[in-house]
């Protein structure tokens, strides 16, 4: 009951304020100056010597990834929005929005819901740079949703789910239902060493490491840059 | 792809290494850069404004001129630097581009100009940003409005009349009464009796004296047969005017359903109603409403004024804001008049008898009419009565300031064209001379050249130096070309008055038969030249396609000597508009052009150099040298 109260005081104050700002002719008061506070915030990276410490970047490789981060993020960091934005314009006949949250989360390691350039920076140098281990590690945590150590078939199924959905619809073979599920099986049968229903990272490591193919793969990074 | 995401690519593909320990079969290898190029910054010389920027800035669109290879010819070896020779303003909103991935435009850039540089720097101007896209297009369009308005007035008025029908001719005559006097005599004496017909019906009803009896009669009534006479005449008048128009418009089944004849058509039609029932009393009623129908006379005017027509037409283009005020004003009006009539029930003697009766005075009160014929006396009554005057305002207000505003947008259209019109002509006539003063140049310089062959053979140098001084490397280059093209085509150019003297001459002789042997051997000249004669335009004999594409390129390289340094590719592209009047670049002032000429010297100066003339050089032409007496051009034709 107090509860109902409450909501029509708010409700009458409300309404007692439309009048008066009706009266006196006030009534439109542009909410613009909130939309300002987001844009107004700007982040400076660390400075490129601490960067170069911190990653296994080059100067002027550093210089060629801030030019093309800041082209496309003025204000210094990345929001969820805007990452996805940019990662779909790469993958225009299907739907990447679902992957790229799950990038997002993975490079958002202080996890405050923005991707600063040291983050991007740190993210990439271990996927370009690092050892096949890290990257490994990388990629685990990547599958790793709710990061408490172990992918479950779930969270498998999640992310093969999203990235079937950067196919798009226009497939061949044409797209089933059953795919994404089916992969899922086979990768836990594959990976799933104890048979327990979850992958941890010492299994993930293990199974990996005996695949040729995925070792192959993985020296793929070493010259994107 | 967004070509502006391109420096996000290394991070899609490190992104795929999620994809890498679920992928079942092996990856494909991974493309390797060839010349893995530093990324180097390039300096771009626009017009002396030197712009830098990385090479993989403009090479995010390789389907562009600054981001493909196509920027290779413009490089400058000794300056190591890309020089463009192009407006360095529209340049940075181009380079803007590569660097934002977001084209805009300027406001203050002229519309063609920065089309021009787009094309030339090969961006479609369709992916201008949204911000400025309106703008563009709307601009655009004003322009290609404006260009066609001058292109349908110039057809109009310039376009050549080959032997029109009589039907043809009338129809003109009607629709644009200054073509001729006849049709301007037409045009006021039907003004005269429309105006006559409208002074009568007024008069007609004015009350005119008494007659015996004390019973105060209109005008019309006592003057009976006066006025049946001057109604008649109008009639008559009207009658043989649309009959006339009938027969002369092109299309007469759209005339019969255009406004005009229509209301023509009802102007006239009581009077030959009221003579086919003047005898029957019980349709007399309805005879006298039909006189009613006389006063459309008066929208006969339209024809003759602008400002009225201009009215039509914007009431007509606000007809969807005319309606909205009609609406709205129609359910005020029922809300109120529902409102007052049961406030004012109660009163006695209330004048609100029902709610239609209320409609009167909500209309009187909500256009603040106020007749005082009805007025509320209960206080509800008064209140809403107050309330409704007070919404009757706002009401009406809306929406009359968006048809002023397209009345006024409308009105100063059409004044700007007629300036425009206006304007035009003088420039035509401005550019005719600069015309004229450059194709003279050439002759001149012709005959110097004639002379100086002359001499070379004779032997004198002194002379040949003397003619030399006048005329620069550039201008000698330009008329050796047009030489050149004489000789291709065997035949010349020469002057307006020689053209028309030869006109008048051919006529005299045989026309239209073939070729008289004392002009030069132009085909078909004798035709082509008389039946032009009442163009005013300097036209070369056979004057033809090559002839304009000449005379264009005589104002192009004319004014090639003035505005410098500008690339060979502009002159070209210019020269591809074959109109005479578009061959010249609009970046060029006119002025400028007329004080590059050689000024002619007077003919009779020059009489003795057009006599004797050797043979020339060219072997294999047996040349033909008609001289006439009052010219000094020497023509040459090969038989």
């Amino acid at each position: 009951m107090s509860h109902c109260q409450q909501r029509c005081k708010r409700q009458l104050g409300r309404v007692i304020r439309f009048f008066y700002q009706f009266v006196t002719g006030t009534l439109s008061q542009d909410s613009v100056e909130d939309e300002f506070e987001l844009s107004t915030i700007c982040h400076r990276p660390e400075g490129l010597e601490q960067l170069q410490e911190q990653t296994k970047f080059t100067r002027k490789e550093l210089q060629v990834l801030y030019r093309g981060f800041k082209n496309e993020c003025p204000s210094g960091i990345v929001n969820e929005e805007n990452f996805k934005q940019i990662y779909s314009q790469f993958f225009p006949q299907g739907d990447s929005s679902t992957y790229a949250t799950f990038l997002f989360n993975a490079f958002d390691t202080d996890h405050d819901g923005s991707v600063s350039f040291e983050d991007f920076v740190s993210g990439l140098s271990t996927i370009l740079r690092g050892t096949i281990d890290d990257r490994l590690n990388w990629a685990f945590n990547l599958y790793d949703l709710n990061k408490d150590g172990c992918i479950t078939k779930e969270e498998m199924l999640d992310i093969m789910k999203s990235i079937y959905d950067m196919m798009g619809k226009y497939t061949y073979p044409a797209m089933r239902e059953e795919a994404p599920r089916e992969h899922v099986e086979n990768f836990f049968q594959k990976m799933d060493r104890n048979k327990d229903g979850v992958v941890t990272i010492e299994e993930f490591l293990e199974s990996c490491q005996k695949d040729e193919n995925i070792m192959r793969s993985m020296q793929l990074f070493d010259s994107v840059i | 792809m967004a070509a502006g995401v391109a420096a996000w690519l290394p991070f899609a593909r490190a992104a795929a290494i999620g994809w890498m320990p679920v992928a079942n079969c092996p990856m494909p290898l991974a493309p390797t850069e060839k010349n893995k190029r530093q990324d180097e910054l390039i300096i771009l010389n626009v017009s002396g404004r030197r712009f830098q920027t990385w090479r993989t800035t403009l090479e995010r669109y390789p389907d562009t001129l600054l981001g493909s290879t196509e920027k290779e010819f413009f490089f400058n070896e000794d300056t190591k630097e890309y020089f463009f020779d192009r407006d360095p303003e529209v340049f940075r909103c181009i380079l803007n581009f590569y660097r934002t991935g977001k084209l805009h435009y300027p406001r203050y850039e002229c519309i063609s100009a920065y089309d021009e540089e787009l094309a030339f720097y090969g961006i479609l101007p369709e992916i201008i940003g949204d911000c400025c896209y309106e703008e563009y297009k709307d601009r655009k369009r004003e322009n290609a409005e404006r260009l066609m308005d001058d292109n349908d007035s110039e057809n109009n008025q310039e376009g050549s009349m080959p032997s029109l029908s009589f039907r043809q001719t009338m129809w003109r005559a009607f629709e644009n009464p200054h073509t001729s006097t006849l049709a301007l005599v037409f045009y006021y004496v039907t003004g005269f009796f429309i105006a006559v017909s409208v002074i009568t019906n007024v008069v007609e009803t004015v009350p005119c004296g008494t007659v015996p009896g004390n019973k105060e009669l209109p005008c019309g009534e006592r003057y009976a047969v006066a006025f049946f006479c001057l109604d008649t005449a109008c009639v008559m008048i009207f009658t043989v005017e649309y009959l006339l128009r009938l027969f002369a418009a092109p299309s007469r089944y759209r005339f019969i359903r255009s406004v005009m004849s229509i209301i023509d058509v009802v102007a006239i039609m009581p009077y030959y109603i009221g003579l086919v029932m003047t005898n029957n009393e019980d349709v007399s009623g309805a005879f006298v409403t039909l006189r009613v129908f006389r006063v459309f006379r008066i929208f006969k005017f339209s024809r003759h004024s602008q400002g009225l027509r201009i009215l039509g037409y914007t009431l007509k283009s606000c007809a969807s804001e005319l309606g909205f005020l009609l609406f709205s004003l129609t359910m005020a009006i029922i809300i109120f008049a529902t409102v007052m009539f049961y406030a004012e029930k109660g009163s006695s003697a209330s004048k609100f008898t029902s709610i239609p009766a209320s409609f009167w005075y909500t209309i009187v009160t909500m256009t603040t009419l106020g007749y005082g014929d009805m007025v509320p006396k209960t206080i509800a009554g008064k209140i809403f009565g107050s309330i409704c005057s007070l919404s009757g305002v706002l009401v009406i207000a809306l929406p009359v300031p968006v048809i002023v505003s397209n009345f006024s947008r409308i009105y100063h259209q059409n004044q700007r064209a007629d300036k425009r019109r206006a304007q035009k002509k003088a420039r035509l006539a401005r550019i005719r001379v600069a015309k004229t003063g450059s194709s003279n140049a050439y002759l001149h310089s012709k005959r110097n050249g004639l002379l100086n062959e002359a001499l070379e053979l004779t032997g004198s140098t002194e002379d040949e130096q003397h003619m030399n001084k006048g005329t620069s490397l550039i201008e000698s280059q330009h008329h050796h070309l047009l030489h050149c093209l004489e000789k291709t085509t065997n035949h010349e150019f020469i002057d307006e008055q020689l053209f028309e003297q030869n006109c008048m001459e051919s006529s005299m002789q045989n026309y239209p038969s073939s070729r008289s042997p004392s002009l030069s051997s132009h085909h078909g000249l004798t035709t082509s030249c008389c039946s032009r004669r009442n163009k005013k335009t300097t036209h070369l004999p056979n004057s033809s396609v090559p002839a304009t594409r000449l005379r264009s390129m005589q104002e192009l390289s004319t004014i090639h000597i003035q505005c410098s340094e500008q690339p060979s590719l502009t002159t070209s592209r210019s020269s591809l508009n074959m109109k005479s009047d578009d061959g010249l670049r609009p970046n060029c002032k006119t002025a400028q052009i007329t004080t590059a000429i050689i000024s002619i010297p007077t003919p009779p100066a020059l009489t003795p150099e057009g006599e004797s003339r050797p043979p020339p050089s060219s072997p294999g032409h047996a040349t033909n040298i008609p001289t006439t007496t009052t010219s000094n051009i020497v023509k040459v034709s090969a038989l």
